[in-house]
């Protein structure tokens, strides 16, 4: 049986990019019934929902929202739309393809917790997901939702985009603030948290762009419902997005309860013909690896994937199969964390750039037997002394590569030669085949 | 000031008014945005940047760092076409490296330099969020998916024509 569709069932129907046209498939419904509600109550149901904070760290958003503090003065929502891990591919499609939904959960989470003020940060590649979004803006402003009195009540809330300028480390909720600020996107240490110290020095709540999309759904189908499309703790459907060796890579929305292996095969067609699947890295670059086909019969929900030793993240799952050189894969990941670390604390600052330059030299064919040791024990230098996690994400995959697959590591520092990404299965012997 | 157009001042000021008053230096990157695409030079000169500090009321190292924190703003000229190849794992399990070697024999551009006749550069970045479609490379709005190194050539070939 298909699943039903929510995030994405507009997808494929451009005139709900309008307001009309996301009114008349129902759009706003969740405004109005949450505007009849009395804001704790709002806050009950996200509880009861089971909604988790969708860009990476599954948070439950009922609780975040429960941080703020029932203080007069400024208080400020700050949307994540800096989509930019490695993998990940739904945030852009959903300001896109169906801006309205992102800002009914806006109006709805800003009405729950007295905030007057919303700010959209946007990943500054995104400029087609921006103008969506400014030209939804401008609807809701003319059509009665943001400005004074949303929807005729008596409650105001002014919302605006603001473009991010390329810089991973602004997905950070602190990093983001500090971008929103107008500075470099510098993480500040926790706490105090943006719930209580965050935009301007105010309190702040950072959501993720599918969280707030999920809002309106919970208020409509009610919270009961919401959470029975997922499973225990992880409510609704979620957006997997899938790329690397599959044979339907793309974005799938499926309940929370699916397991990897059913999304790999039932859905996403299995790795390429005469091709077996070899590891998944099941939550975005920062997650660990997990080896097929032993580790992917795991549920795709926040906690599952978190017994399993590795992360839902921002489920963006990125299969590799037995062509590929993990050597080259861990290469290409490492390169990314180093260029992207906001040189602010040394361990992530020296050590990124220390482990990707150590298997750089290996990918190339100039590695010795001892830098895997070296790189094991550098990490244990960078996990957990810095600012923000940038660090930790950079040494979860580097140390799951290679402790899961050490004797492929070896194989490629003792072939000594740079092989390309997808070429280990012809140009490696099989290991172990002289054993027989 | 003459940096600043009327027109450009007028957009200005609407993006400003959408931070605190005691918050103006908050519209810092959608002013360099602006300033980079419109203020006729495609990219920020040490002109354009005390500009932007003296509309903002900031000291300039304020605008300068943010400058150089951030890829997309660049103080440096690139081409009309400024290819953005992602290179990131999901688009180099897919092919990205045959389509950056046909495109670096096409133009022959060594890092940061634009062709002779100002129509490009290359820049090699990392995820631009299209993993599912990759190789995906982006030139300014444009996004290309599904990238051989054959389709590539043909992109370059028509943004040559209409440029």
């Amino acid at each position: 049986m298909a699943t039903p569709l929510y995030l994405t069932k507009n997808f494929k129907n451009p005139a709900a990019a309008s307001y009309d046209g996301y009114v008349a498939g129902g759009g706003y419904a969740g405004l109005k019934k949450a505007l009849s509600m009395a804001p704790a109550d709002i806050i009950e149901e996200v509880k009861k929902a089971n909604l988790r904070g969708r860009g990476g760290a599954g948070f439950p958003a009922g609780v975040k929202w429960g941080f703020l503090p029932k203080t007069d003065g400024p208080k400020y929502m700050c949307v994540n739309a800096d989509e930019g891990e490695p993998g990940t591919f739904k945030d852009g499609p959903l300001m896109e393809l169906d801006p309205h939904q992102m800002l009914e959960g806006i109006a709805i989470a800003c009405y729950a917790l007295d905030i007057h003020t919303a700010y959209v940060y946007i990943r500054g590649e995104f400029y087609k997901a921006y103008r969506a979004v400014e030209n939804a803006i401008d609807e809701c402003y003319a059509k009665g939702i943001f400005g004074k009195g949303m929807m005729g009540s008596s409650f105001a809330l002014e919302c605006r985009p603001h473009p991010g300028a390329g810089a991973y480390i602004c997905g950070e909720e602190t990093g983001l603030i500090s971008s929103l600020e107008g500075k470099k996107g510098f993480p500040k240490l926790k706490p105090p948290f943006p719930a209580i110290k965050g935009l301007f020095g105010k309190p702040t709540i950072v959501n993720n762009v599918e969280t707030l999309a999920c809002v309106p759904h919970i208020m409509t189908l009610g919270a009961e419902a919401w959470a029975a499309l997922g499973c225990e703790k992880n409510g609704g459907t979620k957006l997997y997005c899938v790329s690397g060796q599959i044979s339907r890579p793309g974005l799938y929305e499926l309940p929370h309860s699916v397991t990897l292996k059913e999304l790999l095969y039932d859905h996403c067609g299995g790795p390429l013909p005469g091709r077996t699947i070899k590891a998944v890295i099941p939550g975005g670059s920062s997650a660990k690896i997990l080896k097929a086909p032993d580790e992917i019969d795991v549920r795709m929900d926040f906690d599952s994937l978190g017994k399993a030793g590795s992360m839902l993240g921002s489920a963006a799952v990125i299969v590799m199969d037995d062509s590929t050189s993990l050597v080259r894969a861990l290469d290409n990941l490492l390169r990314f964390y180093a260029h992207e670390s906001c040189g602010q604390c040394t361990p992530c600052r020296e050590g990124t750039r220390w482990i990707s330059k150590l298997i750089h030299d290996i990918a190339d064919g100039r590695g010795e037997s001892g830098d895997l040791d070296k790189i094991l024990d550098i990490l244990t230098n960078m996990v957990g002394n810095t600012i923000c996690v940038l660090a930790d994400a950079a040494a979860f995959p580097a140390e799951s590569f290679i402790k899961k697959f050490r004797p492929e590591f070896e194989e490629y520092v003792r072939r000594g030669k740079r092989m390309s990404i997808t070429g280990w299965k012809e140009e490696a012997p099989v290991i172990g085949a002289g054993a027989h | 000031m003459s940096l600043i157009t009327p027109e450009l001042r007028a957009r200005f000021d609407i993006l400003v008014a959408y931070y605190p008053p005691d918050q103006r230096q908050a519209a810092v990157i959608p002013l360099l945005h602006l300033m980079q695409e419109k203020g006729g030079q495609g990219f920020l000169t040490a002109e354009a940047q005390a500009a932007v500090a003296d509309y903002l009321g900031v000291p300039v190292v304020k605008v300068q760092e943010v400058v150089s924190f951030y890829t997309m703003l660049s103080e440096k000229k690139r081409g009309k076409n400024h290819l953005m190849v992602c290179h990131t794992l999901p688009c180099e399990l897919t092919g990205c490296e045959g389509v950056m070697a046909s495109v670096n024999k096409r133009l022959g551009l060594k890092g940061g330099e634009v062709s002779p006749d100002g129509k490009f550069s290359v820049e090699e970045v990392e995820c631009l969020a299209r993993c599912g479609e990759g190789p995906v490379m982006q030139v300014g709005e444009r996004v290309f998916t599904h990238l051989t190194p054959e389709s590539v050539l043909k992109a370059i070939d028509d943004m040559e024509k209409v440029s």
